[in-house]
């Protein structure tokens, strides 16, 4: 079997991955966040794509040189922790609070979280659903996309057919994280020759 | 700029607890603030990686080019190992400070220099 440290689509191949905008350029959406003063949503379903556009979103905001912030909401978490808003306060005016899965948030968590954030240059953040900024872009996938990221994962058009790739999109409703997570499993399952002391290669780099 | 690290015999797999001589060698294009050694664990696979220290050296304002062995010893755990959903890996580091940027050498640490391997039934 591969090792999980060679599978192509092991957790730190995927976190690389770089959010390639559908139907407008890189410029164009950063534009377009500026127009919209860097208070804005981006939404879809579970694996559209949202955390790996707000992480290049915060990325590129950086490369510029101000400062960011990061809030990580977990699943059911209603309320900011403690050290959650004291990492608000601190942040500079300029900053840009950079928040993923908002929908987390209760109302009263939201409206706290709110008045903190109101004297930040900019508040961008995932969610689930609308309503409580307005929506710098809609995720959505589709196969060729799932095509499109196998292609840079494996670096080979033809190892995968798209037939097998169209089945694991339906099957998992286009959620592209539940695809890629299958094919973990999947290349996992690939048979390859052991050295001849039983162990799998291990490639110095 | 050349950064070299790996054991004085090159070796790349070593038992736990083993005494062993690791040999540093740099040579640099601009002075810099430190030079730092260290011995790092990390996981890869389907989760969230992880990643431990388990020992560091550090050379404060090296000379441009430099050749320093230094003695250490392996940690008794954690095994290079792999399962099905992780592989866990050590690996050496030659690091330039201040920054991240360096060399590294991946490394085995576990009973007779070989790989765990959690799938195989013997």
């Amino acid at each position: 079997m591969v090792l999980p440290r060679h599978n192509r689509f092991a957790a730190q191949h995927l976190d690389a991955l770089v959010y390639c905008p559908l139907n407008e350029s890189w410029e164009q959406l950063t534009s377009r966040l500026a127009d919209m003063n860097f208070r804005a949503l981006i939404v879809g379903p579970e694996g559209r794509g949202k955390s790996t556009l707000l992480r290049g979103l915060s990325a590129w905001w950086m490369d510029r040189g101000y400062p960011a912030g990061t809030l990580r909401l977990a699943w059911g978490q209603r309320r900011l922790t403690l050290p959650q808003l004291d990492s608000v306060e601190k942040l500079p005016d300029e900053a840009i609070l950079f928040v993923d899965s908002l929908e987390q948030l209760s109302w009263f968590g939201w409206r706290q979280l709110k008045a903190k954030s109101n004297r930040l240059r900019g508040i961008l953040a995932t969610s689930h659903r609308g309503g409580r900024l307005p929506i710098l872009i809609e995720c959505r996938t589709t196969l060729q996309l799932l095509i499109d990221l196998v292609k840079r994962l494996t670096g080979s058009a033809d190892e995968l057919d798209s037939d097998f790739l169209r089945a694991l999109f339906v099957r998992h409703r286009g959620d592209i994280r539940r695809c890629l997570r299958a094919l973990y499993d999947w290349e996992s399952q690939r048979p390859v020759p052991l050295a001849s002391n039983g162990t799998s290669p291990i490639s110095a780099s | 700029m050349k950064l070299e690290i790996q054991s004085q015999d090159a070796r790349t797999a070593f038992e736990p607890g083993e005494d062993i001589v690791l040999v540093a060698h740099w040579e640099l294009d601009s002075t810099i603030d430190a030079l730092e050694a260290r011995l790092v664990w990390f996981t890869q696979g389907k989760g969230t990686q992880d990643i431990g220290l388990a020992w560091r050296h550090r050379w404060d304002r090296p000379p441009l080019v430099g050749h320093e062995a230094i003695s250490v010893v392996l940690p008794e755990g954690p095994y290079t190992f792999s399962g099905s959903l992780i592989s866990l890996s050590w690996r050496l580091e030659l690091i330039m400070l201040p920054g991240d940027r360096g060399t590294h050498t991946q490394i085995l640490i576990a009973p007779e220099g070989r790989e765990v391997l959690l799938t195989q039934v013997e």
